[in-house]
C-alpha cells in the first residue's frame, strides 16, 4: 500500500478513519448474519423483490391480458389466485404489482429521509432563527396527523402514482428532521470538531464527513421501517379514493378495488392484504435485527 | 479466633452466570473469614468478580442468569445461602446492608430521597409513617444532610451527597456486616476521603464488619484490617493488611504492588502486569494467573494448586509463592 | 412550573393557527372550481362567476385566508358544505363524538391488554410469556388494519353473522371496529412496555430496593412499574390522537358514521370546506393533546417537572427536543406509534441533568 516514505506519512494518517467505518459496517453485518429473525425478515423481502422481478418469468398472463369469460372467479389451477373484475389473472397482476408497490414503499420513504437529513441539517448547523422557524414547521406538521397531511396534498397534487410518493414523504419527514437535527446539534458541541476547525476544514465539509455519518443507523433504520409503513398508507389512502387507483396494479389500489364486492369475491381483497402484510412482516422482522445490530447494547 | 468473634465465613462459593449461550464462571471457589467489627479489603481488578461475591453473600443477584452453584455463608453460624428468601428479606437491609457502585443510577429517580430512606425503617420495624419520617430525617443529619431536604429528588443532588443517602439507607438499622461495594470510585478524591471516614466512623460506632470492595490499594491500605486479592473469581491471597503490604507473595500481588508508580524512586516507565485477565468464558485450568505469571512453571497449568498458610493468617494460592 | 404551562399554551396556539395557515394554503391549489361544482350544469360562465364572488372566492389570497381564519377561530365557523350547504362545525359536532367514542374504547383495549402483557412478559423474561410475545407481536404489528377490518368481517359479520358490519345501531356495532384497531396497538405497546420495563429491570435503584429487604413483588409495583410506565405515558397520549386522526380509513370500511366517513365521503364528493375544518379541528385536537401528554409526563417524573420550572424561567429556548417526546418517531413496525425504542438518546437532556443540580450543597 505504501510505495515510497515519503508518502508514508500521508498515507498511514487517512486509512485509520477509513479502517474504523469498514470496520463498524463489518461488525454490524456480523451481527446481523447471526440474528436468525433478521435474517427470515431479509430474505423474505427478498424473495418478495425477486417476485416482483421475476413476474414475467413465472406467470404466463401479463397484467393487462383479459378475459371475458372469466370475471371475478376464485382460485383455480389456470389462475391460482383467480381473476380480477376485468378477468385479469390476478397473481400476475399481484406480482407485477410487487413493482409498483416496492418502488412507492422505497422512494417514499427515501424521499422522506432525505428531507429529513436536509432540513435537519440546516437546522441544527445554523441554529437561531433558522432553527426556529423549522421546528415551528416540524410542529405543525406534528400536529396533523400523518394520513391527514397526506390527504391534502394528494387533493391538492392529483391522485397517482408519483404524487403519492410526493405526498407520502412530506408526511413523513418531520421525525427525520427532529432527529438529523438532534444529531447536528450534539455533534455541534463536541470536540473534534473544534478539532476539524483547526485544520481548516470548511463548515459543508465537516457537515457531510462528521455529521452525517453519525446520523447514518438511525436514519438507515428508519428508512428501512418507514417502506412497511407507507405501502400501508398509500393501501389506506387509496381505499378513500385517493392515493394510487385502479387501472395501476399497486397492491393497495387492488385491495381497495375489490371492497366493493368482498361479501362474493373476498379473494380480490384477500391476495393484495396478503402481500402487504407479508412485505410489512419481513421488513419488521428485518428492522428489528437491524436496530439490534446497529447497538447491541439496546438489545433487550 | 473463638467462634463467636467470627462473624461471617465463606466457603467455596461459586457463581455462574449464562449468557447467550456462553457460561460465564464469574466466583470459583472462595473462601474467607471475617471478624466481628473488622473489615475485609476485597482487591482485584474489574470483572474479577468481586462484586458478584458481595452480591451473592446478600444474594441480590439477578438470578435467571446468574446460579449460586456451590459454597456456603455462614453468619453466625447460618448458612444463609440455604435460608428461604422470605426469612431472607430479613437479613436484607437489617443485619447485612450494601452500598453501591454508582451512587448516581443507585437511588429511585422518581422517589423523594426521604422516603427511600424511609421505606428502610418500615420494611423492619413497625414505625408509623411519622416515625419512619422521623427516623429518616435523623439519618440525614447524621450523613451530613440537612433534614429538610427530605422531600428531594435524586437528581438534585451531587454524586457525593447521592452516596451519602446510600450510606444513611445502609446504616439505619445498624447492619452487623457492611458491604461496601467501591463506594468512593465514581467520586472525586476529595469526597473520597470524607465518605470513607464516614463509613469508618459509622462502622467503629456499631462496631460491624465490613467488606470493602475495591481496586485502590490506597484505600485499602487505610481502612482495612484484613485483604484478600481476587484474581479471575479466585481468592489468590489472604491476610492481614501488614502481611499483604509488607509481604506480599503471590505473583499477582506482587505485580499489583509494582505496577504503583512509586513517588520516592523517580520512575522512568511503568511496570504494569503483562497480557490481560482471562476471558471469564474461559478460565485457565491449574492456576488462574498461570498464563500471565513470570514464575509459572508447567505444574502451574494443571490440578487444584493449594491454598498456603505461609504464616498463621496468611494464605497463598502459589506452588511458588515469593518470600 | 405555571409559566412553563402558560408558555406551551401559547406555543399549542401558534402551532393551531399554524396547522390552519398551512391546511388553509394546501387546500387553496387543490384543483376544481367549487363554483362550478356547486351550480348545476347549464349555468352560464356569468351564473359562476357570481357564484364565486358570492362564494368570495374572487378575492386574494391572503383575503381568503384572513376571513378563514377569522371564521374559524373567532366565530368558530368552519363554512358550508358545498354539496349540502350545511354548516360544517354542525357536521362535524354531531359526528365527532362517536369517533371520540370509538377512539377511547380502542385506546382502553389497547391499555388494558398491552401493557399487563408487555409487563408480564418482561418479569418473566425468557419464559414462555416473553416468548410467545416476541413472535406473536411481530405477527399482529405487521397486519395491516384495515385488512384485518375486513378479513373480520369477512369471517364474522358476513360467514358467521355473529357481528354487524356497519352502522351504529347497537353496541355490537362497536366490536369490530374497536377489536381491529386494537390488535396492532396491543402489540405494539406489549412491546414498549415490556422493553421499557426491561430497562428498568437492570437498574442499580432495583438492586438497592432489593438489598433493603423488600420483597420482589413490592419492588415490582413500587420501584419498577412507576419508573417503567413514564414512557408509557407518551405512547398512549399518541394512540388516542392516532385513533382519532387515523380512523378515516376505518370508519369507510365499517361506515362508522363519525368524523372519518363525514371526511371520506366529502372527499369523495370533492366537498373541500368539510375536508378543511375537520383536518383543522383535528389538527387541533392532536396539538392539544401532545401538550396534555407532555404535562401528564412532568407530573409523573420529578426530572422532567424540574426541566420544565427551569425552562419557564429562560426565554426562546426550544425545550422540546430535550424532552423524551421529542423521541417520538412516526413509524414504529409499519404503524405511527410515537417511542420507539431506537431513540436518539436526546443528547442536551443529557448534558442538562447534571446541570440542574443548582442546589449542590457546598463542600
Amino acid at each position: 500500500m505504501v510505495s515510497n516514505k515519503a508518502g508514508s506519512a500521508a498515507a498511514t494518517i487517512s486509512p485509520v478513519k477509513r479502517r474504523k467505518k469498514e470496520g463498524m459496517w463489518k461488525q454490524v453485518f456480523k451481527r446481523l448474519m447471526k440474528d436468525r429473525a433478521a435474517m427470515i425478515g431479509l430474505i423474505g423481502v427478498a424473495v418478495i423483490i425477486l417476485i416482483s422481478i421475476c413476474a414475467p418469468i413465472l406467470t404466463s398472463y401479463s397484467p393487462e391480458e383479459m378475459d371475458l369469460t372469466r370475471l371475478n372467479s376464485g382460485p383455480s389451477w389456470e389462475h391460482p389466485m383467480g381473476t380480477d373484475a376485468l378477468g385479469r389473472d390476478y397473481m400476475s397482476r399481484l406480482f407485477y404489482g410487487g413493482r409498483y408497490s416496492l418502488v412507492l414503499g422505497i422512494s417514499s420513504s427515501f424521499l422522506s429521509v432525505l428531507i429529513g437529513i436536509i432540513i435537519g441539517s440546516i437546522a441544527g448547523y445554523f441554529g437561531n432563527w433558522v432553527d426556529n422557524i423549522i421546528m415551528r414547521l416540524c410542529d405543525i406538521i406534528q400536529a396533523i396527523p400523518g394520513v391527514m397531511i397526506s390527504i391534502i396534498i394528494s387533493l391538492a397534487l392529483g391522485t397517482g402514482y408519483w404524487v403519492t410518493i410526493a405526498a407520502l414523504a412530506i408526511g413523513g419527514c418531520s421525525h427525520g428532521i427532529r432527529m438529523t437535527r438532534a444529531q447536528v446539534l450534539s455533534v455541534r458541541k463536541s470536540e473534534y470538531l473544534d478539532a476539524a476547525r483547526t485544520v481548516n476544514c470548511g463548515s459543508i465539509r465537516i457537515m457531510f464527513k462528521h455529521i452525517l455519518p453519525n446520523t447514518m443507523s438511525p436514519m438507515l433504520l428508519d428508512f428501512t421501517m418507514r417502506i412497511a409503513n407507507m405501502i400501508q398508507f398509500s393501501a389506506g389512502l387509496s381505499v378513500i379514493g385517493l392515493g394510487v387507483q385502479a387501472p395501476t396494479p399497486e397492491w393497495g389500489a387492488m385491495l381497495s378495488a375489490g371492497r366493493n364486492v368482498i361479501r362474493t369475491y373476498p379473494h380480490l381483497v384477500m391476495f393484495p392484504g396478503l402481500f402487504i402484510f407479508a412485505i410489512s412482516f419481513f421488513i419488521n422482522l428485518f428492522g428489528d435485527g437491524l436496530r439490534d445490530a446497529l447497538d447491541p447494547k439496546l438489545k433487550k | 479466633m473463638s467462634s463467636t468473634d467470627l462473624l461471617l465465613s465463606v466457603r467455596d462459593l461459586t457463581v455462574e452466570y449464562s449468557s447467550g449461550g456462553d457460561v460465564i464462571y464469574a466466583v470459583n471457589g472462595v473462601s474467607f473469614d471475617l471478624e466481628r467489627g473488622k473489615s475485609l479489603g476485597l482487591v482485584g481488578e474489574t470483572g474479577a468478580g468481586k462484586t458478584t461475591v458481595a452480591k451473592a453473600i446478600l444474594r441480590v443477584l439477578p438470578m435467571p442468569p446468574a446460579t449460586i452453584k456451590g459454597g456456603t455463608v455462614l453468619l453466625d453460624g447460618e448458612d444463609i445461602l440455604k435460608k428461604p428468601e422470605d426469612k431472607m428479606l430479613d437479613v436484607r437491609g437489617q443485619k447485612i446492608s450494601m452500598i453501591f457502585q454508582d451512587p448516581m443510577t443507585a437511588l429511585n429517580p422518581t422517589m423523594t430521597v426521604g422516603e427511600q430512606i424511609a421505606e428502610v425503617v418500615r420494611l423492619h420495624s413497625d414505625a408509623t409513617k411519622q416515625e419512619a419520617k422521623q427516623k429518616a430525617m435523623q439519618m440525614l443529619k447524621r450523613v451530613g444532610i440537612m433534614p429538610d431536604r427530605y422531600d428531594n429528588y435524586p437528581y438534585q443532588f451531587s454524586g457525593g451527597m447521592k452516596q451519602r443517602v446510600v450510606i444513611a439507607m445502609a446504616l439505619v438499622f445498624k447492619p452487623d456486616l457492611l458491604l461496601a461495594d467501591e463506594p468512593t470510585t465514581a467520586l472525586d478524591v476529595t469526597i473520597q476521603a470524607q465518605i470513607l471516614e464516614m463509613i469508618r466512623s459509622f462502622k467503629e460506632k456499631f462496631n460491624s464488619s465490613m467488606i470493602l470492595i475495591t481496586h485502590d490499594l490506597g484505600i485499602v491500605a487505610e481502612n482495612c484490617d484484613t485483604v484478600a486479592v481476587i484474581y479471575a473469581g479466585q481468592i489468590v491471597e489472604f491476610g492481614s493488611r501488614e502481611d499483604l503490604f509488607d509481604r506480599p507473595s503471590h505473583p499477582y500481588t506482587v505485580g499489583l504492588f509494582r505496577s504503583l508508580p512509586s513517588y520516592a524512586v523517580g520512575e522512568a516507565r511503568l511496570h504494569p502486569i503483562e497480557g490481560a485477565p482471562p476471558d471469564p468464558r474461559n478460565i485457565p485450568s491449574g492456576c488462574v494467573f498461570h498464563p500471565r505469571c513470570p514464575r509459572a512453571t508447567d505444574s502451574c497449568g494443571s490440578g487444584e494448586i493449594p491454598n498456603r498458610e505461609l504464616t498463621p493468617g496468611h494464605f497463598c494460592r502459589c506452588l511458588y509463592p515469593e518470600v | 412550573m405555571g409559566r412553563y404551562v402558560l408558555r406551551r399554551l401559547i406555543l399549542t396556539a401558534i402551532v393551531m393557527l399554524g396547522a390552519a395557515v398551512v391546511i388553509f394554503t394546501v387546500m387553496y391549489f387543490v384543483p376544481g372550481d367549487p363554483a362550478e361544482i356547486l351550480l348545476s350544469q347549464e349555468a352560464t360562465p356569468a351564473d359562476v362567476a357570481a357564484k364565486r364572488a358570492e362564494l368570495g372566492l374572487d378575492q386574494p389570497f391572503l383575503v381568503q385566508l384572513g376571513q378563514f381564519m377569522y371564521n374559524a377561530f373567532i366565530r368558530f365557523d368552519l363554512g358550508t358544505s358545498w354539496v349540502r350547504g350545511t354548516s360544517v362545525m354542525g357536521g362535524m359536532l354531531e359526528r365527532l363524538p362517536r369517533t371520540f367514542l370509538l377512539g377511547v374504547l380502542t385506546v382502553l383495549v389497547t391499555v388494558v391488554v398491552g401493557v399487563p402483557m408487555g409487563v408480564n412478559a418482561a418479569i418473566h423474561r425468557g419464559g414462555w410469556q416473553d416468548r410467545s410475545l416476541m413472535v406473536s407481536s411481530m405477527f399482529f404489528i405487521s397486519l395491516p388494519e384495515f385488512w384485518l377490518a375486513l378479513m373480520l368481517i369477512i369471517v364474522f359479520a358476513l360467514k358467521l353473522g355473529w357481528l354487524p358490519s356497519f352502522g351504529i345501531e347497537s353496541w355490537k356495532c362497536y366490536i369490530l371496529p374497536v377489536v381491529s384497531g386494537a390488535v396492532a396497538g396491543i402489540a405494539n405497546l406489549a412491546r414498549q412496555s415490556r422493553a421499557s420495563v426491561l430497562e428498568v429491570v437492570r437498574a442499580d435503584y432495583i438492586t438497592t430496593a432489593r438489598s433493603k429487604g423488600m420483597k420482589e413483588k413490592l419492588v415490582i409495583y413500587k420501584h419498577m412499574l412507576p419508573n417503567a410506565l413514564i414512557p408509557i405515558i407518551t405512547v398512549t397520549g399518541s394512540l388516542f390522537a392516532r385513533c382519532v386522526g387515523g380512523t378515516i380509513v376505518m370508519e369507510k370500511i365499517f361506515s362508522f358514521p363519525g368524523i372519518g366517513l363525514y371526511m371520506s365521503d366529502a372527499i369523495t364528493m370533492r366537498d373541500y370546506p368539510i375536508v378543511r375544518g375537520c383536518v383543522v379541528v383535528l389538527a387541533a385536537f392532536t396539538a392539544l393533546l401532545m401538550l396534555l401528554v407532555d404535562l401528564a409526563y412532568g407530573f409523573a417524573d420529578p426530572q422532567i417537572r424540574a426541566q420544565y420550572a427551569e425552562s419557564g424561567k429562560r426565554k426562546g429556548q426550544h425545550r422540546k427536543d430535550r424532552h423524551p417526546r421529542s423521541r417520538r418517531g412516526e413509524w414504529n413496525h409499519g404503524r405511527p406509534v410515537d417511542l420507539t425504542e431506537e431513540t436518539e438518546q436526546d443528547p442536551e437532556s443529557k448534558q442538562h441533568s447534571h446541570a440542574s443540580q443548582g442546589e449542590e450543597e457546598p463542600w
